[in-house]
């Protein structure tokens, strides 16, 4: 079904680094094929070279090696022949429709390629029956949740009717139950007979569906393994190989208490906050937590997480009484006491240097040599000239993390800092929260990810318990 | 955004459109206030037909409030401040009924009626995917606009310096602007949207006598405005 012979490829003329380097491999016919491996090391590159947006969409790079699809030579089509062949599924549910109505976009593919419109009736109606997702039909897209749009994705590409389906990380947006039922998903792919290849880092939902994984490093598969040796690798190797769990990992921590070290203490009473459009509230009586703690917030999607780190940090007006030590906060004294680590980094980082950007509303009780000591400890001194936006992510996320820190700061927040990251990054940024912490300051966690969670906070808060239905 | 409303009073993309560019060729003509109010009202009248009542009483109330505004201020002293902000109100004024025109537009069609009405005139594909996927990038910049806003409240960066602010805020803007459109652009490329076969759309977009009633009526509404001025 695919065949890739001795490929090279690198993103830039000018640059050394190759993205890609002597890849050889063949899939065949409804396999399903896992692509791992440490951040950059290639297995998102791969994925495009097989849905051909290498070489016809990144047009600056320099491709070398052969690829056949389905026996035709892919390099020498348009990316519209490879689709007719490839459906592709992205990792943002955000940007990955064209159309803002659901049953347009699951039918814009059908529409391209010219089938008539009974046609595309009979395909809207095996779709909804395989998927269940009726319900989803006619709808705003932008009023489905995270895991309804990789649903739709995912049943798009099915409706499509294309052999091959290419994942890339689909899971990284999702809570685990959302995670759970992808995976239930891609079993039914399976079982209707497609070539599935995904490239991921969470194993847990998909372990029981490969046929064969590929490890990538630096661009280069550098083995192939069955599942039985994948799913029964020692924790020790795969945590060398920078691999996350291959078993989703049991929560700990939900019935620790707080730690109370620090005399500071933090309180929350009478947060209510009404949902719009669900009859839902977020409502909190007394809620005392000391200072010195990481606490991770849990929860599915959309049960309120952000909502409520926003009324902590004064972002969000609902009806809330918060005080320090007994004091009172108004909602501008704690968002000027607060800060948060976007999910996606690019939203805060708004000046040309890591210089000028950490300094950007700094706290007045540091001063320059504190900005050193900082950068220091994140390891992003010798960055300090850069433009911030052309650093990588976890680079720019330690950015941020700097930021919070010279703000003075007391409450700091984190909302995913570790999507879609592998182990060995999963771990600095883990090591990082845990250094950064002291009696001063509070640490929230917005997170869906049970191995991080485990390794880092002190409590949990699971915001189910918050969570009233109207 | 919402969806493309299949009422009876929301008249094809292509002629809210025509609406637009004929509203801007215009506002270098002089046409009487009367007129000119009429025109407001009047497609305030097709947003309230939309179920966009909201939209269409704030346009009417702005540009009462403008009107109000520069009739005031045109009687007043040598004040700067004063001829500053008449300076604004009157280049509001001037740009008002496109602005109108093109909010309409984007506020009651959705991205695949675009294409379709754009199809059936046959414009060509060089321009009908740039701007749809132009079209398409709003309503999802509108969900990144709020973070971004955050952001710059948690720094403390407010208008009160406002060329700070806009340099601050244009490069996350302009970042998120890339990113959202690279991905808009790759998902509609691998689902084969240069495929150069024949094509029919599911929903299909049909020109009605609201098209005709649509433009027809600001068209002559807006020639009257000239002539009587």
């Amino acid at each position: 079904m695919i065949e890739i012979k001795k490929l090279n490829y690198k993103y830039n003329k000018q640059t050394e680094t190759q993205a890609l380097v002597n890849i050889n491999l063949e899939i065949s016919r409804k396999e399903f094929i896992l692509l791992c491996g440490r951040s950059g090391c290639g297995k998102s590159s791969l994925t495009k070279v097989i849905n051909s947006l290498i070489p016809n969409y990144y047009e600056n790079g320099v491709l070398e090696g052969e690829i056949y699809i389905d026996n035709k030579a892919s390099k020498s089509c348009n990316l519209y022949e490879v689709s007719q062949i490839v459906s592709s599924v992205f990792q943002n549910p955000k940007t990955q429709f064209f159309n803002t109505n659901t049953t347009n976009e699951l039918l814009f593919y059908l529409e391209n390629r010219g089938f008539n419109r009974a046609y595309m009736r009979e395909k809207l109606a095996e779709t909804a029956k395989i998927f269940k997702i009726e319900h989803l039909f006619n709808k705003n897209i932008f009023d489905l949740s995270g895991g309804e749009k990789q649903l739709l994705a995912i049943a798009g590409a099915y409706a499509s009717g294309t052999e091959i389906i290419i994942l890339d990380e689909p899971s990284s947006n999702l809570d685990v139950e959302k995670t759970i039922l992808l995976g239930q998903i891609l079993a039914k792919l399976k079982m209707l007979g497609k070539t599935i290849i995904i490239a991921e880092h969470r194993f847990y939902f998909i372990k029981n569906l490969i046929d064969k994984v590929y490890y990538l490093k630096n661009g280069e598969i550098l083995f192939e393994l069955s599942k039985e040796t994948f799913i029964t690798m020692d924790d020790d190797v795969r945590k060398n190989l920078g691999l996350r769990a291959i078993n989703l990992e049991r929560l700990k921590h939900l019935d620790s208490d707080f730690k109370t070290k620090s005399s500071k203490q933090l309180q929350i009473q009478n947060m209510y906050h009404v949902f719009r459009n669900e009859k839902k509230v977020l409502n909190i009586n007394n809620l005392k937590i000391n200072f010195g703690n990481i606490v991770g917030i849990y929860g599915v999607n959309g049960i309120g997480k952000s909502t409520f780190i926003k009324i902590i940090m004064g972002l969000n007006n609902s009806k809330v009484k918060i005080s320090i030590n007994g004091n009172s906060l108004s909602s501008k004294k704690r968002l000027k006491k607060s800060y948060i680590v976007m999910q996606d980094v690019n939203f805060q980082l708004f000046t040309h240097s890591v210089d000028i950007e950490v300094s950007l509303g700094k706290c007045s009780k540091y001063n320059s040599l504190d900005v050193i000591k900082v950068l220091k400890m994140l390891n992003i001194y010798h960055l300090r000239d850069k433009h911030p936006m052309s650093l990588s992510g976890g680079q720019k996320q330690r950015v941020a993390i700097a930021s919070a820190i010279l703000s003075g700061s007391e409450i700091i927040c984190f909302d995913e800092p570790t999507s879609g990251m592998d182990y060995d990054n999963m771990m600095r940024i883990s090591n990082l929260i845990k250094s950064t912490i002291n009696d001063n300051i509070l640490i929230f966690i917005i997170s869906h990810d049970h191995e991080f969670l485990n390794n880092t906070v002190d409590k949990i808060l699971d915001m189910n318990k918050f969570n009233f239905e109207l | 955004m919402n969806l493309y409303a299949k009422s009876k009073f929301n008249p094809t993309p292509l002629s809210k459109l025509f609406v637009t560019v004929f509203l801007s060729v215009c506002i270098s003509f002089n046409t009487s206030a009367l007129f000119s109010f009429a025109l407001v009202a009047f497609i305030s009248v097709f947003c309230m037909l939309n179920s966009k009542s909201k939209l269409a009483i704030k346009s009417i109330t702005i540009y009462l409030l403008l009107n109000i505004l520069s009739f005031d201020f045109i009687l007043s002293s040598y004040d700067f401040l004063k001829n500053y902000v008449l300076f604004l109100v009157i280049v509001a004024k001037f740009f008002y009924l496109p602005f109108l025109g093109g909010i309409f537009f984007v506020a009651t069609s959705d991205v695949s009626s675009i294409i379709v009405s754009l199809e059936k005139v046959k414009l060509p594909k060089t321009i009908i995917i740039p701007l749809s996927v132009i079209f398409r990038y709003f309503p999802t910049f509108k969900e990144d606009r709020k973070s971004i806003k955050d952001a710059m409240k948690m720094r403390g960066i407010t208008f009160k310096n406002p060329i700070r602010y806009l340099e601050y805020v244009s490069v996350p803007t302009i970042i998120s602007a890339t990113n959202i459109i690279d991905d808009i652009s790759i998902s509609a490329e691998t689902k084969c949207i240069s495929d150069p076969c024949k094509k029919e759309r599911f929903f299909d977009v049909k020109y009605t006598l609201i098209d005709f009633i649509f433009i027809s009526f600001v068209i002559l509404i807006q020639i009257f405005g000239i002539l009587y001025d």
